[in-house]
């Protein structure tokens, strides 16, 4: 090893310092508690019981388990894809050159800053079956209307296109990340007479492909955490069919107080999610585009 | 239109009176709007108090995270050491675990600290990064990594240190970045309300999000335009933020129009 | 003489330095008590009004208002304070929140307390129904802040549009259907008002269940669920005819239906419902936000027994707390004639001290026939006490959402099927 190399190596080191710090004094001892509570029978008030790994090897019985996590696997899934490319479309809308005014590049962001009980309650209005907005065009084009949040089969459909309203932050990051595509690509690229969509094919998406790995494992990570929406507007109904990960681990945990068993229930989602996230991660390098090549 | 709703409808239900809250089906415009509850909410509750804590609190959480994420993200994108490749898959991981779980650990640690009912617990994580703070991490990463790496190769040729090529080529060049970090980190902290809920428990340090509770009522939403009108007050500086930042990541207009 | 004020003076200053003295070092010393109870305008303007009377008592105590508010949050708050030994001295308890506090042994036994600041004359004064129930294997945990009968609040105007006579004592529950009928109206095909609307939580079905001669556990023994006798079946299928069968109370989506409380209150301020069951708190501001003139009557009385329920929150003290003898006195001086009126003032609470109760109807209009609370107290019944509540609860939730919401099974092939595994669940160590 150079110096130089060992000069690099040790200033890597001091500028993540600060996240090592903060990893090992506020991070790291929760989490080992919450493991060694996970092998506990535990409620954290009375004296609590070493039961091994019988928390897990429970958790494989719990038909509500298995029950919240197909839920939100479906949730997850499907807002991800949607949030995805709703936010592309609507981020390449607003990039264009033609003239649109500052106020619809604000709006979109708006619901980010509303409180979700705020978003929930004009969520249940529109959604109304017999009086609600959604409906009332369904009819108008002679379309069947549901009954939404109170059909086995629209409760959890109803909560996805909700999320829609959350897509702001992911057209705030790929408009920072058009920003980055060079004016001087676009013209080349136009000289040899690209359509749109050769255009966003061989260039924008690819330029962007750093920012939508971004999104892809942040919003599937907080979508698997899925847990107000389906708390305020719910409460994990009808028959169980909006009962979320989150929501069943937070019953266990706050209010039966089986928080080994919570703990468990964490732990085994954790898995899940990670195996994922290094799905996503490790393809990445087939088809994230990085203008730096990482270092090995 | 579809995201302007949930806004309309808050403002609508703060302009009326209490005998115009409640129809079916709802007004959407009330008839005729009233200021009351924005007159009313002064004396209800301290707000302004709430909005000073506020701002207080945010402040020194954006300050911090900005700082030590972008250092940690220039770390992670652009430097070689051993380990790095699993730390970053730690620091992914971290994010993972529904921080639910170890909620009540980490009471114990603050409690240990003597930091229950200070702003400590509120912002001092983040100046180390913790927390949300790998989220931003990953997102300067991503941004940093579309740089190209002769760049800081030429940089160090002509014998730039590490630390100069970080303040003086890196971020500048990723500034729509940095202004996205702010916009998120600042709407976030600004609207959270699990955290000063945990940790703080006297009024005088409650931040605008614990204030709502004045009008969250045990029985009933009696106050209900008042809690509307308060949330409507709460959007403004996040609403003004973002109206200010969003040139810095929008091409637009200005820019064609030079080019043209 | 001038020495003698010089004397006086210099005795002045040092009488005064000796006093400041003795004041920082009190104030230095002044003890805080940590009090929680909801957050809201109405609730921490009538503790404030406690608060200063206590302080007032005990100059070198001081009281600190805790802010609670719903939601699972707050809950999570509360136990990560008592994990770590630091959660509020007084506890203000609802939702049966003081039950799980007591069975995790979290709450003082406040017998020795009661004792001490209650002379027996006092403790008869309150209703020995809700005074009692707050004691929880042989101990005090709690001492009651407020109790009201669950009556029934109905929309005047509707009734004077359908030209009906208003509901009265002997009504039965076919008087209900048939008013419900009658007051149900309907535009172009579409509802516009409904009868009636019971919120279909369990803790406001359980009234129609006992009204029919059933009940959630037998008498004494809480580790079994008798919700799937005929009694509590067909009491559930009543309300079910309601929504379902004749449609006087609204279906999913018909209205703002959804099982809380709130969503059945905004109904009936926006007029879209005629008749609801309520407490006695929506008097603090059903008046100012209702369009129409609005009326109190007893529920219909049921095919077996008249009964209702009475809601009650109480105070508790925290078990750790640092001075056990001042919290107990707060929490029973909260419970007492000063904090009972400040919170029947403000927050419309009917006090649980009869002579303070009787008072109640009294604070309203002539108009209301605010009597009803106070008739209501002689056969109201405590809110019932569910082992294991919120796994129960949630359990039954879903038997009852395919009966009553989804509209699925009947209300017996619901109970059927759910009882078994509450049962299970009940019997679990």
């Amino acid at each position: 090893m150079t110096g130089l190399q060992r000069e690099e190596e040790w200033t890597g080191y001091l500028f993540i310092l600060p996240w090592l710090i903060g990893f090992g004094v506020f991070v790291i001892g929760p989490i080992i508690a919450s493991f060694f509570i996970s092998l506990l029978k535990a409620d954290m008030l009375t004296p609590s019981k070493f039961v091994g790994v019988s928390n897990y090897a429970q958790s494989i019985h719990d038909p509500l388990f298995w029950k919240s996590l197909v839920n939100t696997c479906y949730y997850t899934f499907t807002t991800v894809l949607l949030g995805i490319a709703a936010g592309l479309g609507f981020a390449l809308a607003l990039n264009q050159r033609i003239k649109v005014t500052n106020f619809f590049r604000t709006i979109y962001y708006l619901p980010s800053m509303v409180s979700i009980v705020a978003l929930s309650l004009v969520w249940v209005w529109l959604l109304n079956p017999e009086i609600g907005f959604v409906n009332s065009v369904l009819g108008g084009l002679g379309l069947p209307q549901p009954a939404w949040l109170f059909s086995e089969t629209w409760a959890m459909p109803s909560l996805i296109i909700m999320s829609i309203w959350f897509v702001g932050p992911n057209i705030v990051i790929y408009l920072a990340a058009l920003q980055g595509v060079p004016d001087y690509l676009y013209d080349a690229i136009e000289i040899e007479g690209a359509g749109t969509f050769k255009k966003f094919g061989y260039l924008t998406f690819p330029m962007i492909t750093p920012a939508i790995l971004l999104t892809l494992i942040m919003n599937t990570i907080w979508s698997f955490q899925v847990f107000a929406q389906a708390y305020v507007m719910t409460d994990g109904g009808p028959n169980n069919v909006t009962l979320t990960s989150i929501l069943y681990l937070y019953r266990q945990a706050f209010q039966y107080f089986h928080m080994g068993y919570a703990s468990a229930l964490a732990w085994l989602l954790f898995v899940v999610i990670l195996a994922i996230t290094l799905i996503f991660f490790k393809s990445s390098s087939i088809w994230v585009f990085y203008e730096a090549e990482i270092k090995k | 239109m579809f995201f302007l709703l949930p806004f309309i409808w808050m403002m609508s239900t703060s302009l009326k009176t209490p005998a115009q809250v409640w129809t079916y089906p709802p007004e959407w415009i009330p008839r005729p709007p009233s200021l009351r509850s924005y007159f009313e909410i002064w004396t209800m509750a301290p707000i302004l108090l709430f909005i000073k804590n506020s701002f207080i609190v945010t402040g020194l959480t954006v300050v911090g995270m900005v700082l030590s994420c972008s250092m940690v993200a220039f770390g992670f994108a652009r430097l070689r050491f051993r380990g790095r490749d699993i730390l970053f898959v730690i620091l992914l991981g971290s994010m993972i675990l529904p921080p639910q779980i170890y909620m009540i650990p980490q009471y114990l640690f603050f409690t240990f600290l003597g930091w229950v009912d200070t702003f400590k617990p509120l912002y001092v994580p983040y100046w180390f990064a913790a927390y949300l703070g790998p989220f931003y991490i990953f997102l300067l990463r991503q941004f940093l990594l579309t740089i190209p790496s002769e760049l800081d190769d030429a940089a160090r040729i002509d014998g730039c240190s590490w630390f100069g090529i970080y303040t003086r080529i890196m971020l500048p060049l990723i500034k729509p970045a940095l202004i996205v970090t702010v916009i998120f980190c600042f709407t976030w902290t600004w609207n959270d309300f699990l955290t000063p809920l945990i940790y703080l428990g006297a009024r005088e340090k409650y931040t605008l999000t614990l204030g709502l509770r004045y009008f969250q009522s045990q029985y009933g939403m009696r106050y209900i335009r008042e809690l509307m009108a308060t949330s409507t007050i709460s959007i403004v500086p996040t609403l003004v933020l973002f109206f200010l930042c969003q040139k810095y990541f929008v091409k637009g207009i200005s820019i064609s129009g030079v080019k043209k | 003489m001038r020495r003698f004020i010089r004397t006086l003076v210099s005795m002045g200053l040092v009488v005064n330095l000796v006093l400041v003295l003795i004041g920082s070092q009190a104030l230095a010393e002044k003890t805080t008590l940590k009090w929680l109870d909801w957050e809201d305008v109405t609730q921490r303007r009538a503790n404030s009004q406690i608060i200063q009377a206590f302080e007032w008592m005990h100059p070198d105590i001081k009281v600190e208002f805790v802010g609670y508010s719903g939601g699972l949050e707050s809950q999570q708050k509360l136990l990560a304070q008592m994990v770590a030994g630091t959660a509020p001295d007084v506890l203000t308890g609802w939702d049966h929140w003081t039950w799980t506090w007591a069975g995790k042994n979290q709450l003082l036994d406040l017998k020795p307390y009661v004792k001490k600041y209650l002379t027996d004359e006092q403790i008869s004064q309150f209703y020995p129904a809700i005074w009692n129930w707050f004691v929880y294997e042989g101990k005090r945990i709690a001492v009651p802040k407020y109790t009201s009968p669950m009556v029934l609040f109905y929309n005047v105007d509707a009734f004077k549009e359908a030209g009906l006579g208003y509901p009265h004592k002997d009504w039965t529950w076919d008087d209900l259907l048939n008013v419900s009928q009658k007051l149900t109206k309907k535009e172009n095909g579409r509802v516009v008002r409904f009868g009636f609307q019971e919120s279909i939580t369990l803790y406001r079905l359980v009234m129609w269940i006992w009204q029919n001669g059933g009940g959630i556990h037998p008498e004494g023994n809480r580790s079994i669920c008798i919700l799937d006798e005929p009694e509590a079946i067909e009491a559930m299928q009543f309300i079910r005819d309601l929504i379902w069968k004749y449609n006087v109370s609204p279906r999913p989506g018909q209205a703002l239906t959804t099982a809380t409380d709130e969503a059945q209150e905004a109904n009936f301020m926006a007029g879209r419902v005629a008749m609801q069951e309520q407490g006695s708190w929506p008097m603090a501001y059903y008046p100012e936000q209702c369009k129409f003139e609005f009326n109190v009557a007893h529920l219909p009385k049921g095919p077996v027994k008249r009964a209702t329920m009475l809601t009650t929150d109480c105070f508790a003290v925290y078990k750790n707390t640092k001075y056990p003898d001042l919290a107990a006195e707060l929490a029973v001086f909260a419970s007492g004639p000063v904090g009972a009126w400040w919170n029947q003032k403000y927050a419309a609470m009917q006090s649980a001290l009869k002579p303070m109760a009787e008072q109640f109807p009294g604070m309203f209009p002539e108009k209301y026939n605010a009597q009803v609370f106070q008739e209501a107290m002689a056969y109201g019944i405590p809110s019932p006490v569910i082992n294991k509540q919120k796994e129960f609860i949630d359990m039954f939730n879903v038997a009852r959402d395919q009966a009553l919401v989804l509209n699925k099974i009947s209300v017996e092939e619901a109970m059927k099927e759910v009882v078994p595994k509450i049962n299970k669940m009940l019997q679990e160590p």
